[in-house]
């Protein structure tokens, strides 16, 4: 008889999948975030056991993800939560495989709910909202404070123009043969190139309507990428090879997203001293542009999207915030956020960096029209030969206006 | 090819093909015509229909659009840079590893006991994941602190940018696929060998050609024709159809340097949602998939008649 206690147990666990009554099924990118998004649906499903989350596996990026998710909905049969990289939110909207949140979000006040204005705008179209943004970061310098004291400068007083952090990246390379003054990585598309352009002030396309490339301070921008190359010391290698220089402990400044953070923590351990400052600016208004992903509901049955949209906002909501921030370096999305941080930021000074300036953030620029994945290309080869010195970036801010103007809709 | 030469060929006359006969054998090539039908047919049709539309990946609507994705494709100097990139691979890759894997398979075969050793040790990198093998010539290549550099430095050379450097990268690839080419090419030269009847050997030491180079222009390498004529078919196409090595280590960079024609495809179709330019390059590469076949079968049936 003693084994019925044990029977029961079972009989209990097989009946609590029984218990839900919605299944909703999530798709994001980036297997190394599985972990964390499976602890937020874990808990979500503690607290609403009527909801089960399942997971299809992690695409490798966002682009694979939107691939698939388009294959998918084809068949009939697409993800009912998706998390797609916000700049090709407007890549679904085109396929009218998403619909504007107005109905869920009824007479609620966002704002009071700890969403600005800032953070609902990455998630719009047009002025509508589609989604809600899940992480929010941008892009930070790292930087080796034992080799930027060695070259003379201050890790706790690191340059804010540009023009001085040049001039410090060329002194730590001065320090030895196999040591790296500075590394910003071109990117996977043209969220680097939009930061460049965001230090100088400008957005890729003005409210004018003109290119950014097409202008002289936006030819400036391009041209930083080309003094990183001929006097900061950069080389042209790959974003992951220059990681591992980074680790190594023989890169001064390195630039991506502060998302990154957390990798930099587990990598570099104890090795050396190393922490993340704002990014410089090319101008005294200069900004940084602000990426993220958008977790938008794709299922039509009401149901469904009611269930989804308590799990988004439970995503956004100030505690599970709190836990991706500690766990990948994003920023909160929530500034409810904040306060629960505040006590973690302390002791984690270079997870706050980027949170600091959001007040000069600019959203992630989708391009108008159905060649955004191109012209991201374009920018990519056209920066890449400004690092292999196959054109000036006089040129290649002339080649890059020609070029995007022949993809934008008339 | 292995038919004793005294047996006679037998070629049924179709005239004598009773009715039953045909229907059995209508009945038994079914299932095998329907999957060619279905799985060939049907699909290479359909990419050929919608190369003539503009259809973007997951838009509900197209318009037929002629011939338009073939002149958009021959006056787009990304495609053209591309086709010129893989050219050039493939005219690197091919001579070298079908000349490297015969120059083995005769090395490997001459060798007494560590001749299953060799096989193995050159067999290797074909069985292996050709993406988790990427990722580790990455860390071989790594501009910095890779072996191959260190190895470099150490001679008294300069550092190499292998795969981020414009005027490098795709001989870097090539060097790659040839590595991943010349254990298969090998694999089929030591089989073809092993075809070889002894006896030919035996009346080629008794006419004086007894080793060495007289030995293999006299019997070996004539007797390899259709071996080899399969070999350089199979090479030109895997060559051809490189993508792995693109996708993982270059993703075509540095500013189209490695751009190959299986990669632009895939870009077109699944990253820039343009099918109906992409359905045009698959057209493209299947003709030319499709010539090479064609001129291999064709050489095949006149050149395989040796034993």
């Amino acid at each position: 008889m003693k084994h019925i206690p044990t029977l029961t147990g079972i009989a209990l666990l097989a009946a609590g999948p029984a218990l839900a009554e919605t299944t909703l099924t999530v798709y994001h990118a980036w297997p190394h975030h599985a972990e964390w998004q499976t602890q937020i649906a874990e808990e979500f499903m503690v607290q609403n056991p009527d909801v089960q989350i399942e997971f299809q596996a992690p695409s490798p990026d966002y682009d694979e993800g939107l691939v698939s998710v388009i294959r998918q909905n084809m068949a009939g049969d697409p993800p009912d939560i998706f998390m797609v990289g916000s700049h090709l939110l407007g890549d679904l909207v085109a396929r009218e495989m998403v619909e504007p949140l107005d109905d869920l979000i009824g007479d609620t006040d966002m704002n009071a709910q700890g969403y600005t204005d800032e953070v609902l705008a990455f998630t719009q179209i047009d002025g509508v909202q589609y989604g809600l943004p899940w992480t929010s970061s941008t892009p930070v310098m790292f930087y080796n404070a034992e080799l930027v004291e060695q070259a003379g400068g201050d890790p706790d007083n690191m340059p804010t123009t540009w023009d001085d952090t040049i001039a410090l990246a060329a002194d730590i390379d001065a320090l030895g043969e196999d040591i790296m003054g500075m590394y910003y990585t071109p990117g996977d598309d043209d969220w680097m190139t939009q930061n460049l352009l965001a230090s100088a002030g400008l957005a890729p396309i003005s409210e004018d309507g003109s290119i950014a490339f097409n202008t002289e301070t936006g030819e400036q921008a391009i041209a930083l990428f080309e003094r990183f190359h001929d006097e900061g010391g950069q080389t042209a290698i790959s974003n992951n090879d220059g990681r591992q220089q980074m680790y190594a402990g023989k890169l001064g400044l390195y630039y991506n997203s502060t998302a990154a953070v957390r990798s930099f923590d587990r990598e570099i351990g104890d090795r050396f001293e190393w922490g993340t400052a704002q990014m410089p600016r090319m101008v005294d208004e200069g900004g940084v542009a602000a990426g993220g992903m958008a977790a938008v509901i794709l299922t039509d049955d009401p149901e469904k999207r009611q269930a989804a949209w308590d799990y988004l906002l439970y995503g956004t909501g100030a505690e599970a915030q709190a836990f991706v921030v500690q766990n990948t370096g994003y920023m909160p999305v929530n500034s409810g956020a904040i306060d629960e941080l505040s006590a973690f930021y302390e002791d984690h000074p270079q997870f706050k960096t980027s949170a600091e300036q959001t007040d000069r953030a600019y959203p992630w620029f989708g391009w108008p029209g159905q060649n955004g994945a191109r012209i991201s290309q374009i920018v990519l080869d056209e920066m890449a030969s400004i690092a292999n010195d196959q054109q000036s970036a006089k040129d290649a801010a002339a080649a890059l206006s020609e070029k995007i103007s022949a993809q934008l809709p008339d | 090819m292995s038919a004793p030469p005294d047996a006679p060929t037998v070629l049924a006359d179709s005239r004598d093909v009773q009715p039953e006969q045909r229907s059995t054998g209508g009945v038994l090539a079914f299932p095998a015509i329907f999957l060619l039908v279905t799985l060939l047919f049907v699909p290479s049709s359909g990419v050929l229909i919608m190369s003539l539309t503009d259809y973007q990946f997951g838009m509900s609507g197209f318009a037929y659009v002629g011939l338009d994705n073939y002149r958009a494709m021959l006056s787009d100097a990304r495609f053209l840079n591309s086709l010129t990139n893989t050219l050039r691979y493939v005219g690197t890759v091919a001579p070298i590893s079908i000349l490297l894997g015969l120059g083995l398979a005769i090395l490997i075969e001459a060798q007494g006991a560590l001749r299953g050793l060799y096989r193995a040790v050159f067999f290797l990198p074909v069985t292996a994941t050709l993406v988790a093998m990427a990722t580790a010539w990455e860390v071989l290549l790594h501009p910095s602190f890779g072996l191959v550099n260190t190895a470099l430095a150490g001679l008294g050379f300069d550092k190499q940018r292998f795969l981020t450097d414009p005027d490098i990268a795709l001989w870097s690839l090539a060097a790659i696929g040839v590595w991943k080419m010349v254990g298969y090419n090998t694999l089929l030269f030591i089989a073809g060998m092993s075809q070889i009847p002894h006896d030919l050997y035996e009346a080629a030491s008794i006419d004086g050609a007894e080793r060495g180079w007289r030995r293999f222009t006299l019997v070996t390498w004539p007797l390899l024709g259709p071996v080899t004529l399969f070999v350089i078919t199979i090479t030109l196409i895997r060559a051809f159809s490189e993508f792995e090595t693109v996708a993982v280590l270059t993703n075509g960079g540095p500013n189209g340097a490695t751009d190959m024609m299986l990669y632009t495809l895939y870009e077109e179709a699944f990253r820039f949602f343009n099918i109906g330019l992409a359905a045009a390059i698959s057209v493209a590469f299947l003709g030319f998939v499709a010539a090479l076949s064609i001129l291999k079968v064709r050489l095949f049936d006149r050149t395989a008649r040796y034993v």
